[in-house]
């Protein structure tokens, strides 16, 4: 079978590879990353139902906050970042 | 504002074999579906190279001819994929975006007739540890494995009840993963009281033995009469804990056991996504043999809002070869109410469809019982455990929020934040309707919360705009 197109994608900085076709999340997890997230009481999260629907995968992809890797295609260059809630939501300091 | 004589939304098999008869009629018809292609969870296409998984013939052969017949009609479907519902206004106008990346764009189709196909989720039972990465739907993992071609971890542990776990088990073991146990809280006893039921699903009968003989030859402990109790780990998925259960699936002291696991797979079964149904105010019941809510519906799927129809798992559980009569039968009523086509003529037609029906939901009725939770595994769920997992709230919270007064689950939602975050309360919901149905004494009805526009999460610009 032929080959897929391959390519890389940024994940906090560092560069992953990923396939055409391949969800951000499917990605992440070949490349062994499996925290997605941490919640506003700083727990790990990552991806759970894997069908859109519990949102525990959302990542900022390409400055776009709360994007849900599991039903979002890698495309080349795509930079995507961890998702900390407890500073964002101005929590502590 | 376009319009369109029929819009269905969800374009799984139920939705695809709606849209079939709808087109041959030459009826203005919509389909809309939230995923980039057709087929729903089951049939979508195994487009990857160098998949791992290959379907099931009798499945492929489902899919080919399904297909076939939709490719012959498509010029005459107006298709939206990529495109969420997330509001029906008057029962006729239905509200959908899409994204691409930073921007978003939106619609509205007013519908003269509308037929819901929005399958299913999993279900689920939290425990202590549930929330860690590394632990997964059985949907959510067979997704990532027959679709994606990943398995993300070395040694997987599946959980919960009823056939899915077979099914989930058998695509791991062609993937090449090394499973380290499936948890089933059912007994065989479960399985031998409902044979005869079982057997009238003939084909999926034989298959799933099938799976339980590759399960046993590959050497895979099954843990039967367990369930899943705790995952390990500080960060990430390192093990779980188990343990025997009684016939309430109350796990018994002194049973507890330890397996290592970087991967735990939920398999409670699936229920119905029925918000939108409600959204439109159609009736729902909480069926007991399955243990959710369905929305009512007669032989012609035709809910009890005038116009609305239901089809497929969204209606009630029972897999894809039902979901495409159901579709089908849906589709001709709907074309019927229109005026296309005599009513009688649309009852011989589906009469083939009625029969074959009548045989899946015998067997889909004895699946989906010995699947359904028992009270015994809701009532013993720990205080620490989180059961609203974007909100983050505890079982101890909402025991809290009932002895404080909260009367009904929306009154609980209220108190405590529960099913007010993103995934707005599909998975806490479950359990919190089982938890004010079981501190009633079985004294008053189960509730589900109340569905509201907008039924999904959406970026603000589409409702400013």
């Amino acid at each position: 079978m032929a080959e897929s197109e391959t390519f890389e994608i940024e994940i906090d900085g560092r560069r992953i590879q990923a396939k055409k076709g391949q969800t951000i999340a499917a990605a992440l997890l070949v490349s062994g990353l499996r925290t997605f997230r941490q919640t506003r009481k700083d727990e790990p999260r990552g991806l759970f139902c894997g069908i859109g629907v519990c949102f525990e995968c959302r990542m900022t992809v390409n400055g776009v906050p709360n994007t849900r890797t599991c039903v979002t295609e890698a495309s080349p260059g795509c930079k995507v970042q961890t998702q900390r809630e407890r500073q964002q939501k101005g929590i502590e300091p | 504002m376009m319009d369109a004589e029929i819009v269905i939304i969800g374009g799984g098999p139920a939705g695809m074999a709606a849209a079939l008869e709808a087109a041959r009629r030459g009826i203005s018809t919509v389909l809309i579906d939230e995923n980039k292609s057709l087929g729903g969870r089951v049939l979508q296409s195994l487009e990857e190279p160098g998949n791992s998984i290959r379907r099931e013939w009798a499945e492929e052969q489902v899919r080919k001819k399904l297909f076939q017949a939709f490719d012959g009609i498509r010029d005459r479907v107006r298709v939206l994929l990529g495109t969420t519902v997330w509001g029906i206004f008057d029962r006729t106008t239905v509200a959908f975006f899409s994204e691409d990346g930073a921007s978003a764009s939106q619609g509205r189709v007013r519908a003269r007739k509308l037929i819901l196909n929005t399958g299913a989720i999993d279900r689920v039972v939290p425990f202590p540890g549930w929330t860690l990465p590394g632990v997964f739907t059985a949907g959510g993992l067979n997704q990532l494995v027959k679709y994606q071609n990943v398995l993300p971890g070395k040694r997987f542990l599946l959980a919960g009840s009823g056939p899915l776990q077979l099914v989930l088990a058998n695509q791991l073991l062609q993937a090449g993963a090394k499973i380290a146990g499936v948890v089933e809280a059912g007994s065989y006893r479960d399985v031998l009281g409902n044979i005869y039921s079982l057997l009238s699903g003939g084909r999926l009968m034989t298959r799933g033995m099938k799976y339980f003989f590759n399960i046993r030859r590959h050497r895979v402990p099954v843990y039967s009469s367990h369930v899943i109790v705790e995952a390990k780990g500080g960060k990430e998925v390192e093990g779980a804990v188990i343990a025997r259960v009684d016939r309430s699936w109350r796990p018994i002291e002194g049973t507890r056991k330890e397996i290592s696991a970087d991967v735990i797979a939920l398999a409670y079964g699936l229920i119905p996504s029925t918000e939108l149904a409600r959204l439109c105010g159609c009736n729902q019941r909480f069926d007991n043999n399955s243990g959710y809510f369905e929305i009512e519906h007669d032989q012609n799927m035709a809910t009890s809002v005038p116009g609305i129809f239901v089809a497929g798992d969204g209606a009630t559980i029972k897999g894809y070869p039902a979901a495409i009569e159901e579709g089908r039968i849906a589709g001709l009523a709907a074309c019927a109410q229109l005026g296309c086509i005599d009513p009688k003529e649309a009852d011989r037609l589906t009469e083939s469809s009625q029969k074959k029906l009548a045989r899946w939901k015998k067997f889909s009725a004895a699946m989906n019982s010995i699947s359904a939770p028992r009270p015994g595994i809701i009532q013993t769920i720990s205080d620490e455990t989180v059961v609203c997992r974007c909100e983050e709230v505890t079982m101890g919270d909402l025991r809290a929020a009932v002895r404080s007064g909260a009367t009904d689950i929306n009154h609980i939602k209220r108190k405590t934040r529960s099913g007010m975050g993103y995934c707005q309360g599909r998975f806490c919901g479950q359990v919190i309707n089982e938890l004010i149905w079981g501190l009633s004494g079985d004294s008053r009805p189960r509730e589900v919360f109340t569905a509201r526009v907008p039924v999904r999460p959406i970026p603000i610009e589409v409702l400013l705009r």
